[in-house]
């Protein structure tokens, strides 16, 4: 009985041996990709190039194209690649497409967390190998955090009033490849800096012109509302607005040509008082919150003298005058 | 260890980065702007006598007020420290060139002056000023509560959070100037 029971398991251990095989036996090329950028016996360069040519073709047979293993190999030949020698590449597709393949590796995974061992005969310089590759999904999240900070550095530096489009894909893409990696990732702090940093680009694209750009202004004052609705007190988006509406008004007063007619100066002046005073709140709620904040004084100081209250402008004045330089 | 650093490295290039203030406008050119584009209006609502219809549209500031570099800005286009009469203005009055003249003190208003403008702080001179320019048509316009009554002719006053101007009738009159109905309409009258 005893017996009976071993040869039952050993025979299916025999047949799971088998499967395993007969499902890897066509990531030989996957493998052998792998065994190509660990080769340092090349060049870097070379050696990386020729793994993503493989793994490019390898993955076009109908055994690959389901595998989670070579998916996730192509995912980490090419971030490899990216990393090496794109990273200062703020656009590179190289590493778009190692996300999608990352991806592509994590929809098919059924590893359930379990790193997995997979054997592959690879034939190399005239020389047959046997290897072990272990497939980990973890290494895919590691991965794709690793992306997912170069997205958000890069989404950091572009973001001014040329390349805030492109920053803002990148930091998509930072958000896409994080909640991958680790969906229950906090985006509270980052989700309000970054906005706050962008609401500032729509604010400078709309006084680059007001009359041309108007679309901007909607643009900032929304963006700047949501983050201050994430949090209440958030400084910079609160200075941020107040300075935007300030910055506004005193443009409107400045794009007015000399030769104006003197029955529209009353009208103008009564729409640059509509931003000064809608400044007014926001600055004094930056005030409340960082009551020696230079910046701050600076555009009471400001708001008052172009509402001219100049006696609270004056006291806005002393109190940035007793600040230590 | 490495790696510990890269991430410090990255984190200050990030919160250094994120943060990017807004820049500040300075408000003070914007009040000068609406004064000045008062003053320049005044010179199509006003009339001054045919004997002031030549040569250079003298503006005038008393004292030494930031108004004076500002108005020579915004007139000509850039600051004029050297008093020299701008060649290249595009604004005029009439065929008149504008040129803007700083008179240090009450002394030194010497020539034809076509507007005398009296910033606050040289409130005080106004009765000499007056004085001075009797006889004379330039048009006394002051920036304190309460000359227009006391002799200015036009008086700039905040009200409402808005720049507006003060227009005694009687005062211009006096210089031999004629205003407009349309001014008239547009100022706070006083008597």
């Amino acid at each position: 009985m005893i017996v009976k029971g071993k040869i039952y398991i050993l025979i299916l251990f025999v047949l799971f041996i088998h499967t395993v095989n007969r499902t890897f036996a066509q990531m030989d090329s996957v493998a052998k990709a792998n065994w190509i950028l660990a080769d340092t016996t090349m060049r870097q360069e070379v050696r990386t190039k020729r793994a993503m040519e493989l793994i490019d073709k390898s993955i076009t047979h109908p055994d690959a194209i389901n595998s989670s293993y070579a998916w996730y190999t192509r995912g980490l030949i090419y971030k490899e690649w990216y990393k090496t020698f794109e990273k200062q590449n703020k656009k590179s597709k190289t590493r778009l497409d190692a996300v999608e393949f990352l991806k592509k590796a994590l929809s098919l995974d059924k590893s359930q967390g379990r790193p997995i061992a997979i054997e592959n005969k690879i034939e190399y310089n005239g020389n047959i190998y046997l290897v072990t590759d272990v497939y980990n999904a973890a290494n895919i999240k590691t991965a794709l955090k690793y992306i997912g900070s170069r997205f958000q550095n890069d989404a950091v530096y572009m973001l001014d009033t040329i390349n805030y489009q492109a920053a803002i894909q990148n930091y998509e893409k930072f958000k896409e490849c994080m909640l991958i990696a680790d969906p229950k990732y906090n985006f509270r702090s980052t989700e309000m800096e970054f906005k706050t940093a962008l609401a500032d680009q729509y604010g400078n694209l709309f006084l680059n012109n007001i009359k041309t750009n108007k679309q901007f202004l909607k643009e900032a004052e929304s963006t700047y509302k949501a983050v201050i609705t994430l949090d209440t007190n958030y400084f910079n988006a609160i200075h941020g607005l107040a300075l935007l509406y300030y910055n506004y008004g005193v443009d409107i007063i400045n794009s007015m040509p000399l030769d104006v007619p003197i029955m529209e100066v009353d009208k103008i002046q009564d729409e640059a008082r509509t931003n000064f005073r809608k400044a007014l709140p926001y600055a004094l709620k930056a005030y409340a919150l960082k009551p020696k904040k230079k910046e701050v004084l600076i555009a009471l100081q400001g708001i008052y003298f172009s509402l001219y209250e100049f006696e609270k402008s004056d006291v806005f004045k002393a109190r940035l005058d007793k600040l230590p330089k | 260890m490495r790696k510990g650093i890269a991430i410090l490295i990255a984190l200050f290039c990030l919160s250094a980065d994120w943060v990017r203030m807004p820049v500040f406008q300075e408000p003070n050119i914007s009040n000068s702007k609406i004064k000045a584009i008062f003053l320049y209006n005044f010179t199509k609502y006003i009339n001054w006598p045919d004997k002031y219809k030549e040569g250079n549209f003298v503006i005038g500031i008393l004292g030494t007020s930031p108004f004076y570099n500002d108005l020579n800005t915004l007139i000509h286009g850039r600051a004029d420290n050297e008093k020299e009469i701008k060649k290249d203005s595009k604004k005029k009055v009439g065929n008149q060139e504008f040129e803007i003249k700083n008179f240090l003190n009450i002394e030194s208003i010497t020539g034809t002056c076509h507007i005398l403008f009296i910033p606050a702080d040289h409130s005080a001179d106004l009765p000499e000023v007056l004085k001075k320019m009797k006889g004379k048509s330039t048009l006394i316009v002051t920036e304190k509560a309460g000359l227009a009554r006391q002799g200015a002719a036009i008086n700039f006053v905040i009200e409402n959070n808005k720049q507006r101007f003060e227009l005694n009738k009687i005062n211009i009159e006096k210089y031999n100037l004629k205003v407009s109905s349309t001014l008239e309409a547009l100022a706070i009258k006083v008597e």
